[in-house]
């Protein structure tokens, strides 16, 4: 069975300097180097590093991933993101050094490429003060943003896999400065089985794999095939789960929030003592048929009786039609006596008012909103903007430009990063009246 | 109602549902040439005049007929 040691070391100060080093809590950052690591990619003709402090008044626009700084320290030739930066290879054992209270946020407008609609690579801001703030978990750290501008002759593809390599290239270079560090705290991450009977509790977590730029990977793969499977925790926290998806902001799932899911750190922070851990059941919605929807269903109850679960957790990738699967999960988990819990956004209308999901089954008796997608939302200006003074929005017409270096309202929040994440980073949810 | 989610029609009470492709197009199928496309998109519609003709009480799932 897995077991990983994890080492976190608290940053709190973070400048340029002439090298990549950590001294104590104060990380130095060479711009040369970040730049070297990443811009030999053809699908950039530029990069520009900015830091932002926490809780700057400072909007970000255009972020394509969040990443937290990570890499390995022990584990023989495994490495952090398997399958992205190295070899397939066993992830979630040895040690693991991360970079606590800084991030590096990856952004810049991809091109169209004359294309609209869904699968072009969708903009979005995010604001590290203000009422926006408490949307997300970020504006608390020190951002390490990249700001690419892209160099034609490219396609989408290789766009978004530029942006992930990137991302996860200086995470990994910034935590491998850790390695002679002493870390600030230090815990043993391991699925034992209880001494006593606890209720069992499996988390069927849906991640959104549906084309480029709005997809997932798992050690490499895309997952938009993805028949359900069964995940270790620690697989996350080692970077085995990997997102590509530029679309749908509001609901969007980052690195970092893979690499940190407040589900799983919950589920583990009461493994043992209130309940047994089985596992994460990894699958994904938006299937196009009936049919694919109910197996996905069936195997994640199957999964989960397997498992021997007498709950299961379930939390959304993207939104829309899968719903659909979530909720036919739910109904088959409840039916062979699983309790189930769901955490969601809701598309309850701007006033919170209409009926906050696309599909439901009576089954589905205990839910928990993570905000309402469509609550217009009103942000001031702030005082820097890190890259261009306006995004593009609207896709599906081909783009309008839409200026953000003022105070603005987005009439629903899916331009907003991390607005109603479907796994609780962030002050919002709703209540009942 | 013509849909590829049939079932949920059903849930939420359509009497008369007909199996559509997918959910990104109930009512065609871009994998298709043109002609083949055509002649689904007749199945589909005879399909649903059948079941228009058909007295149903509960919900009753039809499929497009071969045109």
């Amino acid at each position: 069975m897995s077991k990983l040691e994890l080492r976190t070391f608290d940053v709190d100060r973070v400048t340029f300097g002439e090298r990549t080093e950590l001294v104590g809590r104060a990380l130095t950052i060479s711009k040369d180097e970040i730049e070297t690591l990443v811009v030999a990619d053809p699908a950039f003709s530029s990069v520009d590093v900015q830091l932002v402090r926490p809780g700057e008044a400072a909007r970000i626009t255009q972020i394509t991933d969040v990443v937290e700084p990570r890499a390995k320290s022990s584990g023989g030739t495994a490495g952090v993101f398997p399958g992205v930066l190295g070899p397939v290879e066993p992830a979630g054992n040895g040690r693991t050094d991360r970079l606590r209270g800084v991030a590096v946020v990856t952004s810049g407008e991809v091109p169209w490429l004359g294309q609209k609609g869904l699968f072009v690579a969708h903009d979005s801001v995010l604001d590290t003060a203000g009422p926006g703030a408490e949307l997300h978990p970020y504006a608390g750290l020190h951002l390490v943003v990249l700001r690419f501008s892209f160099a034609p002759g490219v396609d989408h593809e290789g766009y978004e896999k530029a942006v992930l390599l990137a991302g996860e290239k200086v995470a990994r270079a910034l935590a491998l400065v850790a390695h002679d560090v002493e870390p600030t705290r230090v815990e043993t991450r391991e699925l034992a089985r209880p001494a006593s009977a606890l209720p069992r509790i499996v988390y069927a977590f849906q991640v959104q794999s549906q084309g480029v730029f709005l997809r997932s990977r798992f050690y490499g793969r895309v997952l938009d095939e993805l028949v359900p499977t069964v995940v270790h925790p620690n697989e996350l926290a080692d970077g085995a789960l990997t997102s590509g998806g530029l679309g749908g902001h509001g609901a969007k799932m980052h690195t970092w929030m893979h690499q940190n899911n407040a589900v799983v750190d919950r589920l583990y922070a009461g493994h043992g003592t209130r309940w047994d851990f089985a596992g994460i059941i990894l699958h994904r919605g938006h299937f196009y048929l009936y049919e694919d929807k109910q197996r996905v269903a069936l195997r994640i109850a199957e999964t989960a009786s397997l498992l021997g679960a007498n709950g299961a957790i379930f939390t959304l990738g993207g939104a829309g039609n899968n719903t659909t699967e979530a909720m036919l999960a739910i109904q088959e988990c409840e039916r062979r006596g699983i309790k189930t819990v769901l955490m969601s956004w809701e598309h309850a209308g701007p006033d919170g008012s209409d009926y906050p999901l696309p599909f439901a089954v009576a089954e589905a008796v205990a839910i928990v909103s993570t905000g309402n997608l469509d609550e217009p939302l009103d942000l001031p200006a702030m005082e820097r903007v890190v890259g261009d003074p306006a995004i593009r929005v609207r896709p599906e017409i081909g783009g309008v430009p839409f200026p953000v270096d003022r105070a603005i309202r987005l009439e629903r929040r899916t331009l907003y990063a991390g607005a109603a994440n479907p796994v609780g980073f962030g002050r919002t949810g709703s209540v009942e009246t | 109602m013509i849909t590829a989610l049939g079932p949920v029609a059903a849930d939420l009470g359509a009497n008369r549902v007909v199996r559509g492709v997918k959910i990104p197009h109930p009512c065609g199928d871009p994998s298709l040439d043109a002609a083949g496309d055509h002649a689904l998109r007749l199945g589909l519609i005879r399909g649903s005049l059948r079941a228009l003709a058909t007295k149903v009480g509960q919900s009753k799932m039809f499929d497009g007929e071969s045109a």
